[in-house]
């Protein structure tokens, strides 16, 4: 499943809804709790873990996807 | 979530090493003038009144981020009273993050971290997204405060009353319309008087005060006949946290500098009930229009005296009449206010303030339903919107 997807999942969004530009900023469904179902699912979805410095760092799907990659983890 | 080794992140308890970092998060979000000195003599303070753990900084939660306060959650300790036993129990208070990190994970770990130190927690909150984390880490939402209006100067409100900038677009034009009107000088003194007239007489048909008690104004009422009151009533109150004086003293300055107001119920030289009132701000909300809103913070009194109740009521009334208050507003969960607040003219409307509650032990079962708390505006500092 892509980031794009799961982003859509945990948020209730349409998933052409979600872009590079979706963020904590610009979206009003994701919230703190949101934030931290999200890293739960990215997490269990991709078998990695996130330290807090990361998980604060994770506040958009640009910023989900580079940070996949830099682990070598493609979707 | 696993934290690094090396972390740069984390949620910590307040130590004196994070009190530069905790003062610049106050002023940058709280109190332009907060200093060192103020923000640790504020906690000495508190800590001579842990009524948990007497001597003992109130437990206060950090996230920090190399080396600066991103995020804050402080609580109240308090003794609360369910069953003939007294348990430790926290208020949490100041749960805030800075609003370049909001929506982020700072604040469920700040509350993660304070639920598994806490084994009862308590949680009075208007916001939503607040609501959706205390949920997550296990509060049980038990209702929503009722709110209680009492206009007293019905004409002032009336004629200050401007429904869009108290958010009351939703109301039907003729309603706006005729609350327009109403800002007209004269029709704002002939509908008050009218008003006014009626809710007199209303609450002196249905609720007068009992004979034979008197009153008492002043910082005297929080003495040691307030313990007394407490020892007497604390077990037909539901569930409620400590009302002693020594908590009543801490809690509510009622000097002639603070921002409180005592008046206390005898009957035969006994306390029999006990009212305290928050003073109308200098600079009230402006979405009020400058209408003047006292606050009914906190009733102690045996809720099957119906008549020390009432009387306590009334005197409140008087007393925020004598504080030029335009209205006195309360919120009461508990199943006995609601019919006396009715019986003097208090007014319901809609409420906002959620009471949530974390109990991990056990420690209150049974006490499932917001009519078993005796919780009011003064508990968790409620009472400072107005």
């Amino acid at each position: 499943m892509s980031p794009e997807r799961l982003v859509a999942k945990v948020f209730g969004l349409h998933l052409s809804q979600v872009t590079d530009a979706t963020s904590n900023q610009n979206t009003s469904e994701w919230d703190s709790l949101g934030h931290v179902t999200l890293i739960m699912e990215l997490e269990g979805h991709y078998g990695v873990s996130f330290s807090t410095d990361e998980a604060l760092a994770l506040t958009s799907v640009e910023s989900l996807k580079r940070t996949l990659a830099e682990r070598g983890i493609t979707w | 979530m696993v934290d690094a080794t090396r972390r740069s992140a984390f949620v910590t308890r307040f130590k004196p090493q994070y009190l530069d970092s905790l003062t610049e998060f106050f002023r940058d979000l709280w109190d332009p003038l907060a200093t060192p000195e103020s923000v640790a003599n504020a906690r000495a303070q508190d800590a001579a009144q842990n009524v948990v753990n007497p001597g003992e900084e109130f437990p206060t939660y950090l996230f920090v981020q190399q080396g600066r306060v991103l995020g804050h959650l402080t609580t109240i300790p308090v003794r609360l009273r369910s069953g003939g036993v007294d348990r430790a129990a926290y208020w949490l208070i100041g749960f805030m993050v800075h609003p370049q990190h909001r929506n982020g994970p700072i604040g469920f770990l700040l509350l993660k971290q304070a639920v598994s130190d806490l084994e009862v927690t308590l949680s009075l909150t208007v916001q939503q997204a607040t609501i959706r984390l205390l949920t997550a880490v296990n509060f049980r939402e038990l209702g929503i405060l009722p709110n209680y209006l009492r206009p007293l100067r019905p004409s002032r409100i009336l004629s200050k009353l401007d429904p869009e900038a108290l958010g009351l677009s939703v109301l039907s034009p003729v309603v706006r319309i005729a609350t327009r009107a109403a800002r007209v000088p004269i029709a704002a003194g002939a509908a008050g008087l009218v008003v006014g007239t009626g809710l007199g007489v209303w609450a002196a048909v249905n609720g007068r005060p009992g004979r034979g008690v008197r009153e008492h104004y002043g910082a005297y009422a929080l003495g040691a006949s307030a313990d007394a009151l407490w020892s007497d009533c604390r077990d037909r109150l539901g569930c409620v946290a400590a009302r002693d004086s020594a908590y009543l003293r801490w809690r509510y300055d009622v000097s002639s500098a603070g921002s409180y107001r005592s008046l206390s119920i005898t009957e035969d030289g006994a306390m029999r009930g006990l009212a305290v009132i928050r003073v109308p701000r200098a600079i009230g909300d402006p979405r009020l229009g400058g209408i003047r809103v006292a606050t009914l913070s906190d009733l102690i009194y045996d809720p099957a005296r119906v008549d020390v109740g009432l009387a306590l009521l009334a005197r409140a009334e008087r007393a925020a009449r004598r504080m030029d208050a335009d209205a006195l507003l309360t919120s009461a969960a508990h199943h006995a206010h609601g019919p006396l607040l009715k019986r003097r003219g208090f007014l319901r409307f809609a409420g906002n303030l959620h009471l949530l509650v974390r109990d991990e032990v056990g420690a209150l079962s049974g006490r499932t339903t917001l009519g078993e708390w005796w919780v009011m505006r003064g508990d968790m500092n409620a009472d400072m919107v107005f």
